[in-house]
């Protein structure tokens, strides 16, 4: 299968604080990739980087075949990216917002109309769609952000903890939307710290901890790997390793 | 009151913020240094004697006493000069450093002793430092002075004239100011917008901040000078709209406040400095435009510096004070001071700070000199290149998004992400 990503021992440094040291893993057409890991691990500094945010210290990123030193431009035009802690501008309805964020990837009038339609369709907003941003949810704000991020179809989707904070049903609705993108051929690499959700969503997962990848494999694999339950007891094992 | 006081300390521990500190301890530093700028620059021009040049036409006693008057004074710094005609008189002085001329006409003693009453003249050399607020001391001292002559009442006509190198216009000092009313509201509007413009600009980078929508923007195909120039243009945009509208604004209180008859006679000032040669053409529009231009550009793109510190909105609203008093500080200096009376270190000071080249523009370019603002316009060309490559450089880095101000050490640092 295609290689999407290839990420080759990342380093980055924070003053003296070492928040990657040296991350390697690669993400397949298609699939959906978990980084799991707990807080401070360096989960949201490796997506960052692979969306060219920010630069890594050393390692070599590809993505597409892009470099991600020399090719940041064309890169950011065949993914997206739904931030941890994303907010939306608030004097935009959920609606402008949308056809704000379309104009960027949309290379005429016509395809403008296809990405708008099918991020409204997305969004699943109804009437609410056309109010500022300011009145929405949480819930009603992530699922915004995350129509933002799938409306264009890109070719990596990455996502930081996407249902952080969402009721039951809207994060069933979210990890469904995900599923049904990847058959789609949309590739994901998607960060949390929710374990049993990562089980269900990633065909692959890498483990990682104090800015290492400590495993990686598909959720059965490890389990197996490791005689656990669920990959909570994976993730426990694993770091007393 | 335990509740209240632990309200109180968490109220005091909100509003007080490094950034207000900060600004604070600059505001202090910045009063304490133009005060004594001030007061060192004030007792230099104290010292200064009112340099006067004296024609006399009559040649009597009593304006040979006149001159023995005006000599006695230890202020005045008196030029006797002999057998010229007024212009030349007046060229004579001008060439000798002295600014006034005070013309006794034939027939000051004849008048006197006819009609008890008599006139004199005060001729004021027509030169951009008239338009200063300072000029007028000088001015007003020697007026004072005159009147002084006949003690025990008053029949001294005092005619006062303006002159320039062609030619003598009735006129004095306080209606040429009246006339360039415009040139003391200008660089105040021009404060305003860039105080407003700077502010917009932090504030929409800290409101991106705070939406948590600048991560997902830096995502996007978009390329950082267009993130730069998009944000520049949108302040510039709305900060031009609220310019015309503050001019609008004050050329209204403005004319309510010039003197009646220029409200009477609405074409006088431009009638005025038509005679004086001090209308300003197309091309001396065109390098004030120039100037006010890239102020206001290099303005946006400092504020956008500022605003990459700034956390939230209310950090970014304190971040802009210390712009503001740069902002204010040439034109305090150039209005009450004049270039010509800096010392050294002030001089370079106000000609480093990009917002004084519009204020020296717009003194410059009614008497036509172009010199002095055209190279303004090529070190604010300069500075605004500059200032984009280095604001292109943190763009492209991370830094916007992870850099801070640490007040305790007291240096940039990059939160732990």
């Amino acid at each position: 299968m295609e290689k999407i990503v290839e990420i080759s021992n990342i380093k980055k440094n924070f003053g003296n604080f070492e928040v990657l040291k040296g991350v390697s893993f690669e993400i397949k057409k298609g699939e959906i990739f978990g980084l799991i890991g707990p807080n401070g691990a360096g989960k949201t500094t490796t997506l960052r980087i692979l969306t060219t945010i920010i630069k890594p210290d050393s390692g070599k990123v590809k993505i597409l075949g892009y470099d991600l030193q020399k090719n940041s431009y064309q890169i950011k035009k065949v993914i997206s990216y739904l931030p941890e802690e994303a907010g939306a501008y608030k004097n935009l309805s959920g609606k402008d917002y949308l056809s704000f964020m379309a104009e960027f990837f949309a290379k005429n009038k016509a395809q403008k109309k296809k990405i708008l339609e099918r991020g409204c369709e997305l969004a699943n907003l109804g009437k609410a769609l056309f109010k500022k941003t300011s009145t929405y949810s949480k819930g009603m704000l992530r699922k915004l952000l995350l129509a933002k991020s799938l409306m264009t179809k890109p070719e990596l989707a990455i996502l930081d903890e996407p249902t952080s904070g969402l009721d039951v049903l809207s994060a069933i609705e979210i990890r469904e939307k995900i599923k049904s993108f990847s058959k789609e051929g949309v590739s994901f690499l998607i960060s949390s710290h929710n374990m049993l959700e990562m089980e269900y969503l990633c065909q692959r997962i890498a483990l990682i901890n104090k800015g290492e990848i400590i495993e990686k494999g598909s959720p059965a694999e490890l389990k197996k790997k490791y005689q656990a339950s669920n990959l909570e007891e994976v993730f426990v094992k694993a770091i007393k390793k | 009151m335990r509740i209240f006081l632990n309200l109180l300390k968490k109220e005091i521990k909100d509003l007080l913020t490094k950034e207000l500190i900060l600004s604070l301890v600059f505001t202090v530093a910045f009063f304490t240094m133009m005060g004594s700028i001030f007061k060192s620059s004030f007792k230099e021009i104290k010292k200064e004697k009112i340099k006067i040049a004296l024609l006399d036409k009559d040649k009597t006693p009593l304006s040979q006493k006149l001159f023995h008057y005006l000599s006695s004074f230890k202020e005045i710094s008196l030029l006797k000069i002999e057998k010229e005609s007024t212009l030349s008189a007046i060229k004579k002085a001008r060439k000798k450093g002295v600014k006034i001329l005070v013309l006794i006409p034939q027939g000051f003693e004849k008048n006197f002793k006819k009609n008890g009453e008599t006139s004199i003249e005060i001729i004021s050399n027509l030169e951009k430092e008239l338009l200063s607020p300072k000029a007028l001391g000088p001015y007003i001292k020697i007026q004072t002075i005159l009147k002084g002559f006949f003690p025990k009442k008053d029949p001294l006509l005092i005619k006062e004239f303006l002159a320039s190198k062609e030619k003598i216009l009735p006129g004095s000092p306080q209606i040429l100011q009246a006339t360039f009313s415009f040139l003391s509201f200008l660089p105040v509007v021009l404060i305003m917008t860039i105080i407003f413009c700077g502010s917009l600009i932090i504030n929409s980078l800290a409101q991106e901040k705070e939406q948590k929508t600048l991560e997902t923007l830096f995502s996007l195909p978009i390329k950082k000078e267009t993130l730069i120039l998009a944000k520049i243009a949108g302040a510039s945009l709305v900060a031009l709209l609220s310019s015309f509208v503050l001019i609008g604004g004050f050329n209204f209180y403005f004319s309510s406040l010039s003197p009646e008859k220029f409200q009477k006679e609405k074409n006088l000032p431009s009638k005025l400095l038509e005679a004086l040669n001090l209308k300003m053409g197309p091309l001396e529009y065109i390098i004030l435009g120039l100037s006010l231009f890239l102020t206001i550009f290099i303005t946006l793109e400092i504020s956008l510096i500022l605003g990459i510190f700034a956390q939230d909105t209310k950090s970014a609203q304190i971040l802009n004070l210390p712009l503001s008093f740069f902002a204010f500080l040439p034109y305090f200096v150039l209005t009450f001071l004049g270039m010509e009376n800096l010392n050294i270190f002030l001089k370079v000071l106000i000609l480093v700070l990009p917002f004084s080249h519009p204020v020296v523009a717009l003194q410059c370019l009614p008497f036509h000199e172009i010199k002095t603002p055209f190279l303004g316009i090529i070190y604010l060309l300069f500075l605004t290149v500059l200032i984009f490559l280095f604001l292109l450089k943190i763009f492209e880095s991370e830094r916007i998004l992870t850099t801070s101000f640490n007040f305790r050490k007291f240096k940039f640092f990059r939160r732990k992400l």
